[in-house]
């Protein structure tokens, strides 16, 4: 041995979910079997924590024929607020970066009145804002004059969000957001 | 009323259209008319079409055949649109667990 050194690992010392995360959807379209068939394109924000109808993407027109497939684009930004509890201690989350590492580590506050957003993207998911598509199958629809088709968009965030850094040392510690699960549910 | 919408044909014309609850009859407001008219939807598209035959053959008479007037834009309640087309309807909802 040439001597000690010594290594600095980050742990995650609590995971929860955000108590606020906001999605932007930018597209939909549907395959009606030869072509996908755009339904919105635009830019519909909702906080999936709260849930509820996408604004603006409500009693849009769906043309007859039957649907096998749903594509859903949305923007890799995701605004989003929390807190965890560590050591008895509770932090929150704030739009300020930690080391450097942009739009990937929220630093952390003790006051919780200073709870601020912070913007999150998933490091897998590309740059901030780009459009990241997913495809879905869905059940066959076949639709009519009658039909009121609302499937959701579900994103699994529990657990997702994280208070990293080294225990006992508070300077070290971030918030981080991992990749959520994206599905549709009819 | 329940639902109302801009149509915009590419002749230049634009309407407004609304339905109300009892159904069947629609009232539309045309562009460069100033009497409000209260006429089937169908009716309108057949004036519209005469109006536009007429203007076109005193312009350039022999010079281009008519073009039937097709809806370039439609703004309104995607519920109009639907309604009058006699598609669904479409609404994304967002949730999380």
């Amino acid at each position: 041995m040439d001597g000690n050194k010594t290594v600095t690992a980050n742990f995650s010392l609590a995971t929860g979910k955000a108590a606020s995360f906001k999605v932007t959807v930018t597209g939909i379209e549907m395959f009606n079997g030869s072509t996908w068939v755009s339904l919105f394109s635009g830019a519909a924000q909702l906080d999936i924590v709260t849930g509820g109808v996408f604004p603006g993407v409500t009693g849009l027109a769906l043309g007859q024929g039957t649907y096998t497939k749903i594509r859903v684009t949305f923007k890799n930004s995701f605004p989003a607020t929390g807190t965890l509890s560590y050591g008895g201690t509770a932090y929150y989350t704030t739009a300020a970066t930690f080391g450097g590492q942009t739009n990937l580590a929220s630093t952390p506050t003790t006051v919780s009145g200073s709870m601020a957003a912070y913007t999150f993207r998933m490091a897998g998911w590309g740059a901030l804002n780009a459009n990241v598509v997913r495809e879905f199958d869905i059940t066959p629809i076949t639709v009519s004059d009658k039909t009121d088709y609302q499937p959701t968009l579900r994103f699994t965030i529990s657990n997702r969000f994280r208070l990293m850094g080294v225990s006992g040392s508070p300077g070290t510690y971030y918030f981080e957001h991992a990749g959520p699960n994206v599905s549709i549910v009819e | 009323m329940l639902d109302a919408g801009c149509w915009i044909l590419d002749d230049g014309y634009w309407m407004l259209e609304c339905r109300d609850e009892y159904g069947g009859e629609s009232k539309m407001n045309e562009s460069k008319k100033s009497e409000t008219v209260s006429v089937t939807r169908r009716e309108f598209c057949r004036k519209a079409v005469k109006r536009t035959t007429l203007a076109a053959a005193a312009a350039a008479a022999g010079v281009a055949a008519y073009k039937k007037p097709e809806i370039k834009s439609f703004f309104g309640a995607g519920d109009a649109y639907a309604a009058t087309t006699g598609a669904g309807k479409f609404s994304l909802k967002g949730d999380s667990n």
